[in-house]
């Protein structure tokens, strides 16, 4: 059992932190915005391994949440990077510096 | 045994190789091609928890109606490639890479100090109550109505604002 979790957890754990390290450290806005997406996977993947290892339902339902906050942050998101290309003219974070200038 | 075993390193090679895909590559649309390969991977293992409905919902929402959002939007504001360094790939390759070994080193063992921790009874055939949709269905409407309920708003109150945000005038086009 304790097996189990592990095998679960582990790729769990790393598409998270690869998400992390791709939304800290991506250049630009699709991109940060695609490792936020595997972050989401990454929780909804523990979520599902803890459910499926205690046996209990309430993770499953959680992921299914998640998934629908993915979707929905998704458009929202993608629907301000079109709207932010428009304004600003690029999606790059280090051309979008005006603030520092 | 043998055979789940190695499906199962399979789909983690997915996840892992699509994670670095997105992590590495510099178009746009190759990144949106690894996340795919990446959310696969995850509902290969969705499958191997016997979650076969999660798995389902994964491929079509994600695979489908994520991926395909993310390939419209680059469609519009035009495939580019990033503008980064040898240095900065080198360097995020290489924190990947020992990401990646710091985990398969140290999870296991905080897994077992969490499982020593947690005293709760777990069964010893896992996922068979994630097997069925009919559970999905049933505590959705019952212990997680609420949650249910708000998911819904949140869904109206995101499909009322990408329109807001698609309707904008441009008045704030003036920044040169």
């Amino acid at each position: 059992m304790n097996e189990i979790l592990n095998q679960f957890l582990f790729p769990a754990l790393a598409l998270f932190l690869t998400g992390l390290i791709g939304a800290m450290f991506k250049r630009n806005l699709i991109g940060i915005f695609m490792c936020i997406e595997l972050m989401l996977c990454g929780a909804m993947l523990a979520f599902v391994a803890f459910s499926s290892v205690y046996n209990n339902m309430d993770g499953g339902v959680f992921a299914f949440f998640i998934m629908t906050i993915a979707a929905a942050e998704v458009a929202v998101g993608l629907a301000i990077i079109t709207r932010l290309h428009r304004v600003v003219g690029t999606v790059s974070t280090r051309e979008m510096n005006d603030l520092g200038d | 045994m043998e055979m789940e075993s190695f499906i199962y390193c399979l789909f983690c090679a997915m996840c892992l190789g699509g994670g670095l895909g997105v992590l590495a590559l510099r178009g746009f649309v190759n990144s949106a091609m690894s996340m795919l390969v990446s959310m696969l991977g995850v509902a290969g293992l969705l499958l191997l928890m016997r979650a076969y409905f999660l798995a389902f919902i994964m491929v079509t929402v994600y695979a489908g109606a994520v991926l395909v959002l993310f390939v419209f939007v680059v469609m519009l504001i035009g495939d580019r490639r990033e503008d980064r360094s040898f240095l900065s790939k080198f360097m995020l390759l290489a924190l990947w890479a020992a990401m990646c070994a710091c985990l398969a080193f140290f999870e296991p063992q905080i897994t077992a100090a969490g499982m020593e921790a947690s005293s709760a009874g777990a069964s010893l055939e896992p996922g068979s109550i994630l097997a069925l949709s009919k559970n999905y269905g049933y505590f959705l409407f019952t212990k997680f109505l609420l949650p249910f309920e708000i998911a819904g708003l949140m869904l109206l109150a995101a499909m009322i604002g990408v329109i807001v945000i698609a309707r904008l005038k441009r008045a704030g086009n003036t920044k040169a």
